[in-house]
């Protein structure tokens, strides 16, 4: 083992606090809080009882709204919790994943029905076509969040090579094949594939939703085997609990790695309390997107962005902690120290509100 | 709003922050609680003069450490009970998982005073003028104390890792 830096250790111990911050559930805090006079009872009914008298008194009724411990602290007579007035930023429409995945479906459905066919190509079925059965399949997607379709043809009197060029030529509406040097292809030495990778501009296709269409095509004892295989990644739905509002203030803590030679560390820690700061963050947070699972490791990490943000809300605290790299960018939301899934994508845009230009 | 209110307001609205960081210097969830009790139950008396402070915040947060590091504080010791942690964490593939939680379960080994020092300073990003406020030291002392923890974690950290099979 390297010898540790101070530096070093600070990072650690950033960490290990940071990682630990479940272990304090703030309702339990507010509730002694409210209750500080009163002896402690061991186990968190007495006590959650106990602090339901004295919260009249205190007038914090947010944290009733929340929580397993709702039942446990409702009281007839204290004010029940406010959902009238203005929130800001007002949620934003939410989703569930059957919503999006039904999405994908159709979306899905509509790339592949509109997929151009050779001239002359006779459609036929996956048995008719067995060279190119799944494994062939270079693409990758997120599992579990991938909506796959496929078509094939044969077609009589060219070439795989040529086909597979006319295809590159002729990408489906809305997708783009990259031009003359679309075609690539792979070969176990007995045959091989040829192949067109269609995808959408500005859709990150390791990690965002969107559609890619993969063409490939081989030949065979009688002209030319074809398949093309849509796949439609859908995001996961972010609950409402991954959402914040009424926002009192952030604190923002980011740390860089630069790896190499010498390894280099740049820290940053501040707090934003600027109303229009704090709004504009917030509604970047909740603009971000679920992200699926990244299917690909990250082999080269050069340089390595932590952040730390966390918004103090009226309804407890939301602390989102992404690391991003060359690879693509994540979020772990945690909602007063409890996970909150999924993770979210597309994070470059919340870091830039903050100033935190990588 | 009367100052007892104030007082009653602040500790509500501090409540949240002051649990994680006696989380922090007690590395126990039970023990937290109950230093953030006795914390309040200390400071109530005095609830007035707290309102009406300019930093009531920072108030409570020295009094919560000085709770913690006198040891006055006697609530008796009971059965020390070990949270299942770990699945909260476990999205966190981070390739210094295992050095960060080594350093977790160190930080216990501490003496009160250097760990409300590392925690002060890397949780709370306190400079030394105000850890040492909080402590009730000097600043040459908060170096100290922060360089012998480091060190104390640096050589344990080592010895950890040579062991692991």
């Amino acid at each position: 083992m390297t010898q540790l830096t101070d530096e070093d250790l600070g990072d650690l111990l950033t960490e290990a606090f940071a990682a630990h911050e479940h272990l304090a559930d703030p309702d339990l805090a507010v509730a002694i809080a409210s209750a500080p006079g009163r002896p402690r009872h061991r186990g968190r009914v007495l006590l959650a009882a106990a602090a339901a008298v004295a919260l009249v008194a205190v007038g914090t009724s947010y944290v009733v709204t929340r929580g397993s411990e709702q039942a446990l602290l409702s009281d007839p007579d204290r004010p029940g919790p406010t959902t009238v007035g203005d929130h800001e930023p007002p949620l934003p429409p939410l989703e569930t994943d059957a919503e999006n995945r039904a999405a994908a479906v159709r979306e899905a459905d509509r790339v592949a029905a509109v997929l151009a066919a050779y001239p002359g190509a006779h459609e036929t079925d996956a048995a008719g076509v067995p060279e190119l059965d799944d494994t062939t399949l270079s693409s990758v997607h997120p599992q579990g969040h991938t909506v796959v379709r496929s078509r094939f043809w044969t077609v009589s009197g060219a070439t795989a090579s040529g086909v597979a060029h006319w295809y590159a030529a002729h990408p489906p509406a809305g997708f783009r094949s990259g031009g003359r040097n679309a075609v690539g292809g792979q070969g176990d030495g007995r045959t091989w594939i040829y192949e067109v990778d269609d995808t959408q501009p500005g859709v990150d296709q390791l990690t965002g939703s969107g559609t890619s269409v993969e063409l490939q095509t081989t030949n065979r004892s009688a002209g030319v085997g074809v398949r093309a295989t849509v796949s439609t990644v859908w995001l996961p739905a972010r609950p409402v609990a991954s959402f914040v509002q009424d926002v009192s203030s952030i604190d923002v803590r980011s740390t860089h790695v630069r790896y190499g030679r010498q390894v280099g560390r740049t820290h940053r820690s501040f707090t934003v309390s600027a109303a229009a700061d704090m709004l504009r963050a917030a509604v970047a947070f909740n603009d971000l997107p679920g992200m699926t699972p990244i299917p690909l490791p990250c082999p080269m990490m050069r340089d390595l962005y932590t952040d730390r943000i966390v918004f103090h809300t009226a309804t407890g605290d939301v602390s989102a902690v992404g690391t991003s790299s060359a690879c693509g960018s994540g979020m772990v939301v945690r909602r007063d120290g409890h996970l909150v899934s999924p993770q979210l994508g597309a994070a470059s845009t919340l870091r830039d509100v903050l100033g935190l230009h990588h | 709003m009367s100052e007892t209110q104030g007082y009653a307001a602040l500790v509500a609205a501090r409540a949240p922050a002051l649990l994680r960081l006696a989380v922090m210097l007690t590395g126990d969830r039970t023990e937290a609680e109950d230093l953030l009790q006795a914390t309040l139950l200390r400071t109530l008396r005095h609830a007035d003069r707290i309102a009406a402070m300019a930093a009531p915040a920072a108030y409570l947060r020295r009094a919560l450490v000085h709770e913690h590091v006198s040891g006055v504080r006697r609530l008796g010791r009971r059965v020390r009970t070990t949270p299942l942690e770990g699945q909260d964490v476990a999205d966190d593939q981070t390739p210094k998982a295992d050095q960060r939680d080594a350093t977790w379960r160190l930080l216990s080994t501490l003496p009160r005073q250097q760990r409300a020092v590392l925690v002060l300073r890397f949780y709370e990003d306190l400079p030394d003028r105000d850890i040492a406020a909080a402590l009730g030291c000097s600043e040459p002392t908060v170096r100290s104390n922060a360089s012998r923890a480091l060190a104390t974690l640096r050589t344990r950290l080592t010895q950890t890792e040579e062991v692991r099979p």
